[in-house]
């Protein structure tokens, strides 16, 4: 239910750390910018960043604000993959199910993605 | 804790029929909470009676701990933006702004006049020339610029085109966060608003029909839209608040419960708009 208002700042800020955009010990936006930026109820935004300082990402200095937590990009994108196995790769093994791919085709398939995707950047470089 | 706005079994009838029933409910200081209920629900008699215009046929309606209708002084602390504001014909809005400045303790004259400018409102206009949209415009700029401890804001957004909602909204927040006070917005359009409630109060055929954190109450329900059997199987045991079937597919909306696992089925969280619908045809939570 990543729709959820709060749910979406907390990914915003979750992002921005996975993309090297907040390094360990960097200031995050406050909650009122949040929800200036986006016309949302404060209560929302800090319940979106209140969720990150529980999960250990942010924390809180006194009258400074919220501050990005050692080794937050790590925890996030060990939390990341294993939500990528359990939600998106179920998803798509799902999907593939349902249209009779083959195991071997798919694995195939993932192959030949990367190639291309290689062949691509060689071909611009 | 001192509370905004507290309503004790409060009753009103026009005649024999009962358009406010029973209502109990406590606000607390701080916060925006969205009044939500169809045309013909109570949500402008409710404000008429809180603003002492009418009085309850039994109960009390009580801001920052004293009724309207007893004791006028705590309506200087009170700002009702009305749907139905009847400016006289021939009042400039200049002079609309003039009666906020002599109502309101709290009036703030620099942000009325930056906010004329926001909502494009000439200020020797008279009410008479004003458009629907500017006459609700107006409205607007006298809510804000009160900044009054409780400021209550009935159907706000009647006549207004979508950048001055937007407008509107991004006012609302703004300026909360500077002067924090009670505000109830009242309306009927729901999903556009319902970003800036922290809590809402649902009311139908002049009762409660309750009181929730938005985000608590949309976590609440869920749509599951799949296969007929599928659906079926997931939604077994749940209070179905709605259900609409295309073909072998079927699409319901339940009340979540612990524990539940969708497995393939694509899950959707149900707008707070369609709940209310739901919830006012019915539905339980």
């Amino acid at each position: 239910m990543d729709d959820l208002l709060y749910r979406r700042i907390a990914k915003t800020l979750e992002d921005g750390i996975l993309s090297g955009a907040y390094r360990d010990g960097d200031p995050v936006p406050s909650t009122n910018q949040f929800a200036r930026l986006y016309a949302i109820n404060p209560a929302t935004a800090a319940r979106g960043v209140n969720e990150l300082v529980e999960a250990g990402i942010l924390y809180k200095k006194r009258g400074l604000g919220m501050y990005v937590c050692d080794g937050a990009r790590e925890k996030l994108l060990e939390a990341r993959r294993k939500q990528f196995e359990r939600e998106s790769l179920g998803a798509f093994l799902q999907e593939a199910r349902r249209l009779n791919i083959p195991r071997e085709t798919l694995v195939q398939w993932i192959m030949d993605y990367h190639e291309e995707e290689n062949d691509g950047n060689g071909a611009g470089a | 804790m001192e509370t905004a706005l507290e309503l004790k079994g409060l009753c009103h009838r026009y005649g024999k029929f009962q358009s406010l029933d029973n209502l109990n409910l406590s606000l607390e200081p701080g916060k925006i909470y969205g009044l939500l209920g169809r045309n013909g629900a109570g949500k402008t008699t409710l404000l008429n009676v809180i603003s002492g215009l009418l009085f309850p046929s039994q109960g009390q309606a009580l801001v920052f701990g004293r009724a309207c209708y007893e004791h006028p002084p705590v309506q200087k602390r009170l700002c009702v933006v009305r749907e139905k504001a009847a400016y006289p014909r021939d009042l400039r809005v200049r002079e609309a702004l003039r009666l906020g400045r002599m109502l309101y303790p709290n009036w703030d004259e620099d942000y009325a006049q930056s906010l004329l400018e926001t909502f494009e409102l000439n200020p020797r206009k008279k009410a008479r020339q004003l458009s629907r949209g500017m006459v609700s415009s107006l409205g607007l700029v006298i809510g804000l610029a009160s900044r009054a401890d409780l400021t209550i804001f009935d159907e706000p957004s009647l006549g207004l085109d979508a950048v001055a909602r937007e407008r509107f909204y991004d006012e609302v927040i703004h300026d909360f966060e500077n002067h924090p006070r009670t505000v109830i917005i009242s309306t009927h359009l729901i999903d556009e608003v319902s970003r800036l409630f922290e809590e809402v109060v649902m009311v139908d055929g002049g009762r409660i029909l309750l009181k929730a954190r938005t985000d608590e109450l949309l976590s609440r329900a869920v749509t599951l839209t799949g296969a007929k059997d599928a659906v079926e199987r997931a939604i077994a045991g749940h209070s179905v608040l709605h259900r609409d079937e295309l073909g072998g597919m079927t699409i319901a909306s339940i009340v979540r419960q612990p524990g539940d696992d969708y497995g393939d089925l694509q899950v959707d969280p149900v707008p707070l708009q369609k709940l209310f619908v739901y919830l006012t045809e019915g539905g339980r939570l």
